[in-house]
């Protein structure tokens, strides 16, 4: 009973507060969505970013093991031995304090990589409290227990010999009081969520962005200078024989494939999330600021996000990077 | 976590780095370009010589290129080992927790309902009584 009062009691103060705001969590659903589906997008993009520059890191130290006699190619400290509880080879610059890494390499972004993971479930987390099927749960459960009251009263008037029960004239307002209650204390469970937890998590997104765009420069520079570096010969060998069709067609593809690199601008997919995360903040806590806006903005990411991971994969495919 | 190096200290030193060496392979291509476009203007293919200081060029700029690949090599585990990214994770993990018990509210809807049809359930009794009374 005290349990039902406290919820009577939220539900009726939910009821005050939606009818001076006038607004519904439900306006949302297609924007929050949307983020959700291309912050996974997003993931992918950087996970797949992990694996290249990882892969490439690789292959720079094999040249490095292989070529350079000024360092060891050794197992690890007490690794590999009798008594060891693990065995991994490492390389070692014995003129550097922290020369030593293992081979093959640890995935260069991992910790970031599980940032980004936690920005996907917060999102997701985000679409499940706004699709929360609670409110039609409960409302079943009411129907369900009037209909039992309905049926009560029913076998009480037979009982009585009065025929027909008074009682549904009554029980159906009650029933749709208490849904109305429901939906409205639903909402606003909902739309507060929302508002507090995309006003708290915004700073730490915005954070985040920056953090990601900037490892995406880095992250993306081994197959810049690859594909600079592969450009540059393939040039310098038509200058070298100008007569020569299938060199001038090799420059050229090679200027194409560099370019798409180039013009796919990694970061651009990390800024964009920033921004989508700050339009639906605003969106959520202010009400001046336009929907039309928060959704422009929220489809902007979601296409760069899905052109951005079409492009990582691409590129990694043609420079064997994956 | 107290000694890890702040990201924007990590990033500040490393883009001061890698804006030097592309600025050193952009002069090199200059010469390089340089070598190619005298060339032309004279009407001629590329001597000897002009390739001789190419590949003295190529070389410089290749010896660039593997800088900048190291420079991302060292920067990104120092950037991804840095505080901030262990404190991103955990202000999202506390986000999270806070959805998480708005998401539990919302279920304990259905349980509150239940219980608020049954006061009305007590409500009709009493009418029952009331009317039968009557």
């Amino acid at each position: 009973m005290i349990d039902s009062l406290k919820f009577l009691r939220a539900a009726s103060f939910a009821l005050f507060l939606g009818a001076l705001s006038g607004c519904s969590a439900t306006d949302h659903t297609a924007a929050v969505t949307t983020f959700a589906e291309a912050t996974a997008a997003a993931e992918t993009a950087l996970v797949g970013l992990n694996q290249t520059v990882t892969k490439q890191y690789e292959a720079y130290l094999e040249q490095q093991a292989r070529t350079d006699p000024g360092l060891a190619v050794k197992a690890g400290q007490n690794e590999c031995e009798l008594g060891s509880t693990r065995c991994r080879v490492v390389i070692v610059d014995p003129t550097a304090e922290d020369g030593e890494q293992p081979f093959p390499p640890e995935p260069l972004l991992n910790n970031m990589v599980a940032v980004m993971g936690d920005i996907r479930a917060y999102a997701q987390k985000l679409a499940a409290l706004l699709a929360n099927g609670s409110a039609a749960k409960a409302e079943a459960d009411v129907n369900a227990a009037l209909g039992n009251i309905e049926s009560l009263a029913d076998t009480l008037a037979k009982a009585d010999g009065k025929g027909t029960s008074t009682i549904p004239n009554f029980t159906t307002p009650v029933g749709a009081a208490v849904n109305w209650l429901v939906g409205q204390y639903a909402n606003h469970v909902k739309l507060e969520g929302l508002k507090s937890a995309t006003r708290h998590a915004d700073p730490t997104i915005q954070r985040a962005v920056e953090l990601f765009a900037v490892a995406s420069v880095f992250g993306s520079d081994p197959q810049r200078s690859d594909l600079t570096e592969d450009f540059r010969n393939k040039i310098i060998a038509f200058q070298d024989d100008r007569a020569s069709r299938s060199n001038l067609t090799a420059a050229v593809d090679a200027a194409a494939t560099y370019d798409r690199f180039l013009v796919s601008v990694p970061s651009a997919i990390f800024t964009k999330m920033g921004e989508a995360h700050a339009a639906l903040t605003e969106a959520l806590n202010n009400p001046d600021f336009s929907l039309p806006e928060m959704f422009r903005k929220i489809k902007a990411f979601a296409a760069e996000a899905e052109k951005l991971s079409k492009t990582v994969n691409d590129l990694a495919t043609l420079t064997g990077d994956r | 976590m107290a000694d890890r190096e702040k990201a924007q200290d990590i990033v500040n030193a490393a883009m001061k780095t890698r804006s030097a060496l592309t600025d050193l392979d952009h002069a090199i291509q200059g010469e390089i370009d340089e070598i190619v476009l005298t060339a032309a203007r004279e009407r001629r293919a590329l001597s000897d010589d002009d390739k001789a200081r190419r590949k003295a060029l190529r070389a410089d700029q290749v010896e660039i290129q593997d800088a900048f690949k190291v420079l991302a090599f060292v920067t990104l585990p120092r950037l991804d080992a840095s505080a901030d990214v262990a404190e991103l994770k955990n202000k999202l993990d506390s986000v999270k927790d806070e959805l998480d018990d708005d998401i539990n509210r919302l279920k304990n809807i259905a349980r509150y309902a239940k219980i608020a049809a049954k006061v009305a359930d007590g409500l009709t009794q009493l009418a029952i009584k009331v009317t039968g009374a009557v």
